[in-house]
């Protein structure tokens, strides 16, 4: 059933228009130009001024970045409107109306602080699909340099640069940030809550993004910080450029979390999405972790700037210490990347088998013991690294338990597809590619996780293969099946089908001719992260670059598909998928207030061959009295 | 559940053909140069066996629904089984899958216990990994260190203990985790800088096979861990390798007894002090920190501006390297020098060091 889209002129954009004033007063670019330079003017002539007055040299390298990328940013966020509201609350200003910087109305407003889920989940997609092509411009970048052992593109350090950042901008302003952008737009609309509990720290912590985004960038320009994603102590001139995103995320997911409360009548724990359940264990998993992974950083910090000791051996530090902070969140961080994909993949396959997700309640269970087995493992990632020796063993056996629940959903989704009326629509074309590569990802983690295995190929390209296969093949397979799916419910537009396809083949095929050689290699002694490597492995690095770039060339037509088809694409149907979720039943694109009835869930997600079974329906309660 | 019993029929068929060309025709092992390699062997075939197993029964799974299971056309609006689940196949697979796990995990445990078998008077050879070498101290022949590479005799059980200095030798940077490993060997294991302990970073190595190989660092170093790898692990036979241990042990006293002439020299070189400072004596060149040419000029000045309490140029001297922060010599800033001298050099050897600063490198 479709709702009526709320006629604008019900709502008026006062945004911007509040209080009038000239472009450099009122929240906007402008006044975020204006007050990023002040910032940084501030960021170097305080501490200047300070040095000054005690008699040290005025300028000092890592006290001023420092300085520097923590005004900036803080200037830029203050100037786009970030803190307006909140800082009107305090000082006793009138308030604006709730919703005055709520919803798109022109595509002006996606350039704006706004507090609408729906438009923080677009903001989101671009800009992290932004990244990541920047992210693979430098995998090609390296892949070249790579294609024969004796090239000299750049120097080593350069080299370094450009796995570290790689990695970092991948993960951190990709993958985590197109999955919250994912759940950003759809997670409401799924529960039947009309916005985030918390929409202006949701609007925040999308403006996070571009900004750490950019420090991160800018590092290259400086040769980058050439650690490695890790950025292990004692080599860690990691700088701090990562806070800004860990803080992001994890105040991007408390908010998602917190909606949790804000169901619709009637969604009870078994009829929610498995979507749901995934960002559900996804938050917890974020908000129990990133304290762990900020402290390390912050500590790095300390380290680089105050001189603190924390991880100075030298002077009774603990490098070790490093280790364990940080992959005491980076393992479930893995998780924060895969759960949500997991979600994505069980809308995907139900709704095209025309098929109940098979055994729901063990899906939802898995997850969630994923969860919570995640955060006993993390010592697996330093079997090699100078344990307490009797540790390994109980941290083989966690780590190899988590492929239990794993493994019951991946033969849960394959029973799923059983006796259904199958569609290879491209989502499902994505699903089905990421059952196959999760597949050998979830493996090879099982061969990682046997010590003696663990030993002989960590650090090398088996690892290399091995990430890749699940954070590519199975987190990024996933974002494209979400992507593809709620494309025409995002956009209101139908993407290209043909073009889909073709995406689709040419990055399962490459995908898979450039990872899986990356496992043997790494088992006969190639090690990762270097820039040169033995002769006897030139001919298969060689085809591996080749392969690279096709992979590259391969995501080109999905955004040119994407722009294309967003431009001047068909009107997409309300629910070309014949789905029951309550996504698929408001308008495409979904009204500014996402409901124009009160909706009311009477039954399971995932009813799909029971004839005239109905998820949720929408009682034609007038709704604007709900506004608050 | 005859569906079932042919998915898993075929699946395996196809995951044994699979397995058996990957083991093979590829031969994706490396060679095996160490008892713990050949410990790792049996393990690693039955896992990619199982593998390949599990990976084809859900190809077949999955691509026969995909073949038979398909949607007519646009116009095909029937809707699938409504199945909700099977109690049964759901506790099957996840029973499966848990003995699996056990299996491995059990395996693995004792793959792990026999690769680390090793006795009380096996040789221990302490690795020292530093940016961007190793060397090699031979702790149960007389400590002896080498850096032209590893010699080890075939067939004996080898402890490596690893360790990294704090400092990198003959400079003032911070050392990093450095990666020791031989991919023929099986094993591998990371030196930190400040472990130490002697079950915590140590391996240990049984060769089985007489050869050259190279060692490769496996932990990012900095910009030369590209290059941090090294052809020169030689495994000899029994009795090449006590030939090279005699003539190694007579390399070792005869520049032992050259360095006893010299205590100072041997201290300031091993320490480092050259990496920072200029000392003709001593044939250095650092600039990092002041020229230790002027070392009585220095204490003078000290002296005369009252910034010192030592009561001779000797005191000064020692206070200077235990103490580096009390008296910063005139256009040089402070907290450079590490602090930890003090505690890394015995008094013996703080004592020949000042002595031979003091006498401008003439004394012993």
């Amino acid at each position: 059933m479709s709702v009526v889209t709320s006629p604008p002129s019900t709502h008026t954009p006062a945004y911007g228009h509040t209080g009038g004033g000239s472009v450099w007063t009122r929240p906007g670019w402008w006044r975020a130009l204006l007050w990023t330079i002040l910032a940084a003017a501030l960021a170097i002539a305080v501490p200047a001024l300070v040095r000054v007055i005690v008699g040290w040299p005025w300028w000092q390298y890592e006290v001023m970045s420092t300085c520097l990328m923590i005004a900036t940013p803080l200037g830029f966020l203050s100037g786009i409107g970030c803190f307006d509201y909140w800082g009107k609350y305090i000082v006793g200003s009138p308030l604006p109306e709730g919703h005055a910087d709520h919803g798109a109305y022109s595509w002006r407003d996606y350039f704006k602080v706004n507090t609408d889920h729906k438009v923080i989940g677009i903001q989101y997609l671009v800009t992290t699909f932004v990244f990541f092509l920047i992210g693979g411009m430098l995998a090609e970048a390296f892949r070249a340099q790579l294609a024969s052992p004796s090239n000299t593109y750049f120097t080593h350090d350069a080299y370094n640069g450009l796995i570290s950042t790689h990695a970092s901008i991948m993960i951190f302003l990709f993958i985590i940030p197109a999955f919250a952008g994912i759940a950003n737009f759809v997670v409401p609309l799924m529960l039947g809550a009309e916005d985030m509990a918390f929409p202006r720290l949701n609007a925040l912590s999308f403006w996070m993004l571009p900004t750490a985004g950019l420090i991160m960038v800018a590092s290259l320009i400086w040769g980058g910080f050439n650690t490695g994603w890790t950025g292990y102590a004692t080599l860690s001139t990691h700088d701090p450029t990562d806070q800004g995103t860990f803080f992001n995320m994890g105040v991007q997911f408390a908010g998602t979390s917190s909606i949790l409360t804000m169901r619709a009548p009637g969604m009870t724990l078994s009829r929610m999405p498995l979507l749901v359940w995934a960002n559900l264990t996804t938050s917890a998993l974020v908000v129990l972790g990133t304290p762990f992974i900020a402290a390390s950083q912050f500590m790095v910090m300390f380290d680089r700037v105050m001189h603190t000791k924390f991880f100075n051996v030298a002077d009774g530090g603990s490098t070790i210490m490093y280790q364990h902070i940080f992959w005491f969140y980076s393992h479930p961080a893995v998780y924060i990347m895969m759960l949500p994909g997991f979600g994505i993949i069980s809308e995907v396959i139900s709704v095209m088998a025309r098929k109940p997700i098979f055994g729901y309640r063990a899906l939802a269970f898995s997850t969630v013991s994923i969860g919570v087995l995640g955060f006993s493992v993390w010592a697996h990632h330093m079997f090699v690294a100078g344990l307490q020796p009797w540790l390994r063993v109980p941290m083989m056996v966690t780590t190899m338990l988590i492929a239990v629940p794993t493994g019951i959903k991946i033969f849960s989704w394959v029973a799923t597809l059983y006796n259904g009326v199958i569609n290879l629509a491209t989502p499902m074309l994505w699903a089905m590619g990421f059952l196959f590569t999760f597949v050998i990802g979830g493996l090879s983690g099982i061969w990682l996780a046997v010590l003696p295995i663990d030993i002989q190929v960590s650090d090398t390209y088996f690892v290399v293969a091995h990430i890749h296969y699940v954070l590519f093949g199975g987190s990024v397979f996933t974002i494209f099946a979400g992507l593809y799916f709620w494309f025409p419910k995002i956009t209101g537009k139908m993407y290209n089908e043909k073009l889909g396809k073709w995406h689709f083949w040419l990055t399962f095929i490459s995908f898979n001719a450039t990872f899986f050689p990356q496992h043997y290699l790494g088992m006969l002694g190639m090690r990762r992260r270097v820039w040169t490597y033995d002769e006897r492995f030139a001919d298969w690095n060689l085809f591996i670059s080749m392969m690279a770039f096709v992979l590259g060339a391969a995501t080109l037509i999905f955004v040119y598909n994407a722009i294309i088809s967003w431009w001047r694409g068909e009107p997409a149907p309300d629910n070309p998928w014949r789905a029951l979720t309550i996504e698929w039943q408001v308008s495409s694109p979904p009204p500014i207030f996402n409901f124009d009835g009160a909706p009311r869930v009477v039954g399971g997600p995932y009813n799909y061959g029971q004839p005239g079974a109905k998820h949720v329906v929408f009682e034609e309660a007038p709704v604007t009295a709900a506004h608050h | 559940m005859k569906r079932i019993a042919q998915f898993i029929a075929l699946g395996t068929v196809l995951g044994l053909v699979l397995s058996a060309i990957f083991i093979w025709i590829v031969d994706w092992f490396p060679t095996e140069g160490s008892q713990q390699s050949k410990n790792n062997f049996p393990l690693f075939i039955a896992i990619t066996y199982v593998s390949f197993v599990i990976f084809a029964i859900v190809l077949v799974a999955m691509g026969y629904s995909l073949w038979k299971f398909r949607r007519g056309g646009p116009s095909d609006m029937r809707d699938g089984d409504p199945t909700h689940g099977n109690t049964l196949l759901e506790l099957s697979w996840t029973g499966a899958a848990l003995l699996v796990v056990i299996f491995f995990a059990a395996w693995g445990a004792k793959v792990l216990d026999d690769n680390e078998a090793h006795a009380a008077n096996d040789r221990v050879i302490t690795v020292h990994a530093y940016s961007f070498a190793f060397a090699y101290q031979y702790d149960s022949d007389g400590g002896f260190t080498r850096t032209d590479g590893l010699y080890v005799p075939v067939g004996k059980t080898i402890v490596l203990h690893m360790v990294t200095p704090l400092f990198t030798p003959g400079t003032k940077n911070l050392e990093v985790i450095h990666g020791f490993w031989v991919p023929e060997w099986g094993v591998k294991q990371d030196a930190t800088p400040g472990v130490v302990g002697k079950t915590v970073g140590t391996t240990y190595v049984k060769p089985t096979r007489i050869g050259d190989y190279e060692v490769q660092c496996t932990e990012l170093c900095g910009s030369g861990h590209g290059e941090m790898h090294f052809k020169n692990i030689h495994v000899l036979s029994q009795a090449a390798f006590d030939k090279w241990l005699t003539q190694a042990k007579a390399l070792a006293e005869k520049v032992r007894a050259e360095a006893a002439k010299t205590p100072g020299l041997a201290v300031f070189n091993s320490a480092g002090c050259g990496g920072c400072h200029t000392f003709t004596p001593a044939k250095s060149g650092g600039t990092t920190g002041p020229s230790l040419d002027d070392v009585s000029q220095d204490y003078t000045r000290a002296k005369e501006t009252s910034k010192t309490e030592a009561a001779n140029l000797t005191g000064f001297i020692r206070e200077s390297i235990v103490d580096p922060n009390a008296y910063i010599a005139k256009g040089y800033a402070p907290n450079i020098m590490p602090t930890s001298f003090g505690s890394s050099l015995s008094a013996t050897q703080i004592a020949a060091l000042v002595g031979y600063l003091a006498k401008g490198g003439s004394g012993p």
